[in-house]
């Protein structure tokens, strides 16, 4: 399968919580990890930096090279968030789901309950780690 | 995916830097998180209309 794994997905596997499910998803990705593909935008990634210290940014460098490619924004068709926007969704959140359709991912990983769900008729699914954790 | 094993391995690495010295975010709840990266994306995004502008 090919996912896009939103920020907050990364900052919770990172962290020390009390419900690690994101971690678990990102292990158990990693021990599938021939059977699948993870694409990330420019964008994500900076979300991430930004609110890592120094040193863990330095490793999250490395683990995002070892697990992928980072994606410039600029090579999403203008086109395809243009319509995202026209559904109603913030410019940011827009690029994200274009992204998303443009890479031809299945699955957009988030925690967040209320992105996209509105929107029913997208060409992927959104799902949270526990709902992908039941899916490889 | 180019090399799991590896990438595991870092990412563990990352798990106990944070451990060590967690960044402010790890202080907040899982909602506040949530809003925190939104927030972050705004001002992304923002910033990167201002440079096309």
């Amino acid at each position: 399968m090919r996912f896009v794994i939103d920020s907050n997905e990364y900052i919770f596997a990172f962290g020390p919580l009390k419900e690690p499910v994101s971690f678990k998803f990102l292990e158990k990705l990693l021990e599938t990890g021939h059977s699948h593909t993870v694409r990330i935008p420019r964008t994500l990634f900076e979300e991430v930096k930004r609110n890592l210290s120094p040193e863990s940014f330095r490793e999250f460098i490395s683990f995002i090279n070892a697990l992928t490619t980072i994606d410039e924004d600029i090579v999403v068709p203008f086109e395809i968030a243009i319509k995202y926007e026209a559904k109603g969704l913030k410019p940011a959140d827009a690029f994200i789901a274009a992204f998303t359709e443009w890479v031809g991912a299945e699955v957009l990983v988030n925690e967040n309950r209320h992105f996209l769900n509105r929107h029913t008729d997208l060409p992927f699914e959104v799902l949270t780690a526990e709902e992908c954790l039941k899916l490889i | 995916m180019k090399n799991p094993q590896k990438a595991k391995k870092h990412l563990i690495k990352i798990r106990e830097i944070i451990a060590q010295n967690p960044p402010p975010i790890y202080k907040m709840s899982k909602d506040e998180i949530i809003k925190k990266l939104r927030k972050t994306r705004e001002e992304i995004w923002e910033e990167k209309l201002a440079v096309r502008h």
